[in-house]
């Protein structure tokens, strides 16, 4: 999971996977590592999660962290717009790092319509480009299964 | 009205002002931020100022609380540093506090409306009183308030006005929270201030409180090192034990070798390592490629988060403290874990031991993680997810599951068992030898239980067996054997028999018997004996000893009494008749103690019998006189039966009956005949009873029957018939010649001519010839014999033909 600060990433995970560790490991370490079973069509799949702490850009203990990936979740905060270039960088970043692995964007922070600040035209512009775009909400836990489904499909070879 | 507007204005006039101090003076204590300003200066004025041991009592129960609470919630925060004392904030109490002091004001301003109501009241009256007593009341008022004010202004008195009433505020505080059953308010609030306190106060007089601590944690932190070396001790005991194995002393050699101490080398080689868990981690991705682990510890929570954590952490410690970002992690030790790495190109190999893991042990880890590279090398590289085809890892990882103590070669390991095996066998033979033992003691007590019960008037009612012996319950008679009397021969003593005999009388005969014999005490030459409850006397008694016998009936179950007791003279009979036992041809008989003897017996019989006197002492004397030895008897009866003519001379001898005699045909029949009935010789012997009629014929015809020669010794033709007739009449002679000797002599002649000699030694020769076809023939070579003839004629002109014989003459010895 790649985010910018306070975009909501663990609260994302939180109520969906298996917790293994406590919270202050992403303080310390910069990692935490959870475990979720993903129910496919055709299969069952155990994703390791690492939920990476969140930053605006790429730290080298970040990089070592995304080695071996198979794929990832980008996190916006979408009542705040920085979170959405910091993301864009981010993905920048770590395709460079990591190649072109899948991944699937999410716009967090639904329930507050009210504060929404991201632009839609761009969203749109980026999901005709391929991108997986998903709108969720940690706090109602709209898509937060979705997204797991639809990224591990993405990682499992055709 | 005037006087109204004049007071009113005298009024406001004079409050006014005052009012205005008033309620400047309301606004601040209102103003609780005011307030608080006011206060806090002066606080710890108050705190000092107020008597510590109120204060302290008063806070006591508080701070207790409090640090309990602490303690048992954060203890760690709590220990490591105690924050700098309380800050000044006892907000809410504080507002307690003021709340108390709200009151007092509120009083006093209750008072002053009263004194409101006064001055209304006093309206009435004379200004100039309402003036005075308005001055008077102003002062009054103005002092209180100016005391008021200085109370708050001064810190000095307000802090020792709250000094005084924070004791009681604090413990009403506390009392209310009693009653409410939560933590109060107070508490919760002092708590972190407490906390604080007691930190620093623990850094600052760390000493204090680790001497007050100590009585507690002293106790526990030695009970805790006695544990741990307990089992140290308990693992250089082993050494010791050891050390005066070979292993022990190849230790001592090792550790005089490399330097390091006697203890050290043996705790690494005894004690026990467990390596817990195995990880094979995918490098690049972190993920999770097999895990393994000893049955009995639990699953690690999630092992696949675990690994990538792992991994991450890896990734962390490098990141952070390594100047060059390559060095690596190695170990990490926690407590009584160790966790060990080992990294390949492709993969991580990481276990958890529990213990004191040897250094060869990451030789081993080495070898299995270069193993599985070369093993599995491209699965490795193109590693991403599936596990599948790397599950074979499991059996190669299965060796680093290692949880023994260190066996330095099969040598000490076969020690080892070697010992174990003796101990065992030792053991084993420990066991089976006192097994052995307690069940050979087991079945002599049986044995010996069933020989009582198998001994006549002993009889077992109950038995018990216990580990030390056995118990007996049972019925003896008193006539019967000691049952102690068998208890040597199972070779136990008379402590491993416990037995309870009550008395009871056998009615078996041998029992009987033995009651009666003592009961009626009978003389030694009465012989009793009881057979089917009937008593059998025999033998020779007095009359009144006779009729005490008699009397028995009806005791020890005896129906009847059978007497066979004799008088003097069948019982002295019956004496000597045992004595000579005497053949059924001799009669016996006594009378007056003379013992008469009738009838015949063998002369040996006779003879001893003469000593019978000596053997029955109460015979006088024997007579024999009638008593005819057997040989004689039988001699009578012989000749009595045969009736023999005086040729025949008849003799018995020891029973053997011996004729002998010459007798004719007729009587010889008869006699023969009469033989058989004879009875009561062992032999009769009629060899030399001759039929002499018989035997005369024969000889004629044996005498008178030549052979004839032709010439030399060759026969005539015809003479074959003529040697078969000699030969039967020869074996016939001889048959009834019997025992007789008879003997003949084969006479050869010869015609006369040629000279005397040429004609015996022919004469012999012809003899000869027949003399062998006799022999060949059947007749004894002691009977016969070839003999010259009595003459010879020799030189004859003619020849005597006839004279070519060869004839037989008998001879006959006298009976």
């Amino acid at each position: 999971m790649i985010g910018d600060f306070s975009v909501g990433k663990t609260s994302l995970v939180s109520r969906f996977v298996r917790q293994s560790f406590s919270e202050k490991y992403l303080t310390t370490v910069g990692v935490k590592i959870d475990t979720k079973m993903v129910e496919l069509d055709k299969d069952t799949v155990k994703l390791i999660l690492w939920d990476i702490a969140g930053n605006d850009a790429l730290t080298t203990t970040a990089i070592s962290y995304l080695r071996g990936s198979a794929g990832y979740l980008l996190v916006v905060d979408s009542t705040r717009l920085p979170t959405w270039e910091s993301a864009l960088h981010l993905r920048q970043a770590v395709a460079t790092q990591i190649g072109d692995k899948p991944f699937v964007m999410l716009l967090n922070k639904t329930d507050l319509q009210e504060q929404w600040e991201l632009d839609n035209e761009l969203i749109q512009n980026y999901i005709s480009q391929g991108w997986h775009i998903l709108h969720t909400s940690a706090k109602t836990g709209l898509n937060v299964e979705v997204a797991f489904t639809t990224l591990a499909n993405l990682m499992i070879p055709a | 009205m005037s006087s109204d507007d004049d007071y009113s204005k005298l009024r406001s006039l004079l409050l006014n002002p005052e009012f205005e101090r008033f309620s400047q003076l309301e606004h601040r204590l209102d103003d609780p931020k005011q307030r608080v300003q006011e206060l806090l200066p002066i606080l710890p004025t108050a705190l000092q100022t107020c008597s510590e041991t109120q204060l302290a009592a008063a806070l006591h129960p508080t701070v207790e609380h409090c640090v309990k609470q602490s303690v048992r919630q954060d203890p760690h925060s709590y220990v490591k540093a105690l924050l700098p004392v309380m800050a000044p904030l006892l907000r809410k109490n504080i507002a307690e506090a003021f709340k108390t002091l709200r009151e007092f004001l509120g009083q006093q301003q209750q008072q002053l409306a009263q004194l409101e109501q006064r001055f209304e009241q006093l309206e009435q009256a004379k200004i100039a009183q309402l003036q005075t007593q308005v001055t008077q009341m102003e002062q009054e008022v103005v002092t209180r308030l100016h005391t008021l004010e200085t109370y708050f202004d001064t810190s000095q008195t307000f802090a020792k006005h709250v000094a005084d009433i924070l004791p009681e505020a604090i413990q009403r505080a506390n009392s209310e929270s009693d009653a409410q059953g939560y933590d109060s308010e107070l508490s919760k609030v002092l708590r972190q201030p407490v906390e604080q306190c007691i930190k620093q106060s623990v850094s600052q007089h760390t000493q204090d409180f680790a001497d007050a601590i100590f009585p507690v944690m002293g106790p526990a932190i030695r009970k805790s090192i006695h544990e741990a070396f307990k089992a140290l001790l308990q693992s250089i005991n082993r050494s010791i034990e050891q050390s005066l194995s070979l292993k022990g002393l190849l230790w001592r050699i090792e550790a005089m070798r490399s330097g390091r101490p006697f203890a050290e080398i043996v705790l690494q080689k005894t004690l026990l390592y467990r390596v817990e868990q195995v990880f094979l981690i995918h490098r690049e991705t972190g993920l999770l490629i097999r895990h393994l682990h000893q049955e009995g510890i639990g699953e690690v929570a999630d092992s696949d988060a675990v690994s990538a954590m792992f991994t991450a952490i890896q990734d962390f410690i490098r990141d952070s403290f390594s100047a060059d970002k390559k060095a690596e992690l190695d170990s990490v030790e926690l407590g009584d874990y160790v966790v060990w790495l080992e990294r390949g190109p492709y993969a991580v190999l990481a276990c958890v031991i529990r213990g004191v893991a040897p250094f060869d042990f990451r030789e081993l880890m080495r070898t299995l993680l270069e193993f599985i590279h070369a093993k599995y090398n491209p699965e490795l590289e193109h590693f991403s997810g599936d596990n599948a085809p790397l599950e074979p890892c499991g059996s190669i990882l299965e060796r680093a599951l290692q949880s023994q103590p260190k066996a330095d070669g099969g040598r000490s390991q076969l020690y080892t068992v070697l010992m174990l095996g003796m101990v065992g066998l030792a053991f084993g033979g420990l066991l089976f030898s006192w097994g052995y033992v307690y069940l050979q003691y087991h079945q002599r007590l049986k044995d010996y239980v069933a020989t009582l019960n198998h001994t006549p008037g002993i009889i077992v009612v109950d038995e018990q067996y216990t580990y030390g012996g056995v118990i007996l319950r049972g019925l003896r008679d008193p006539l019967a054997p000691a049952p102690a009397d068998f208890l040597e021969q199972f070779h136990l003593s008379s402590d491993d028999v416990q037995s309870n005999w009550s008395s009871y009388q056998d009615l078996s005969p041998e029992f009987v018997e033995k009651r009666l014999y003592l009961w009626l005490k009978p003389p030694a030459t009465v012989k009793l004996s009881v057979r089917d409850n009937i008593l059998y006397i025999s033998g020779l008694a007095e009359q009144v000893w006779i009729d005490k016998a008699m009397s028995v009936v009806g005791m020890f179950g005896i129906v009847e009494v059978r007497s066979e007791l004799l008088d003097r003279a069948g019982f002295l009979e019956q004496k000597a008749r045992e004595w000579l036992s005497p053949p059924n041809t001799v009669n016996l008989k006594v009378l007056e103690d003379i013992l008469y003897l009738r009838g015949h017996a063998p002369l040996s019989w006779k003879d001893r019998a003469t000593q019978v006197v000596t053997a029955v002492p109460d015979l006088k004397q024997v007579d024999l006189s009638e008593l005819l030895d057997t040989d004689s008897f039988l001699l009578q009866q012989a000749k009595l039966l045969l009736a023999p003519p005086e040729q025949v001379d008849l003799t018995v001898k020891n029973a053997v009956l011996t004729l002998r005699g010459r007798l004719d045909s007729a009587h010889f029949e008869a006699i023969t005949k009469k033989l058989p009935e004879l009875k009561g010789f062992t032999k009769i012997d009629d060899g030399y009873l001759l039929n002499e009629e018989q035997i005369q014929k024969l000889l004629q015809t044996a005498e008178s029957n030549f052979i004839h020669f032709v010439d030399d010794v060759q026969m005539v033709s015809n003479q074959e018939a003529k040697l078969q007739a000699l030969l039967t009449t020869l074996q016939s002679l001889i048959v009834a010649h019997r025992q007789a000797a008879i003997k003949f002599q084969v006479i050869g002649y010869s015609d006369g001519t040629g000279t005397r000699v040429y004609n015996l030694e022919l004469s012999e020769r012809r003899a000869q010839t027949i003399f062998d076809w006799l022999i060949a023939h059947g007749i004894p070579k002691d009977r016969l014999i070839t003999v010259y003839p009595v003459t010879i004629s020799s030189d004859e002109a003619r020849p005597d033909v006839s004279q070519r014989k060869v004839g037989i003459r008998v001879i006959r010895t006298t009976l």
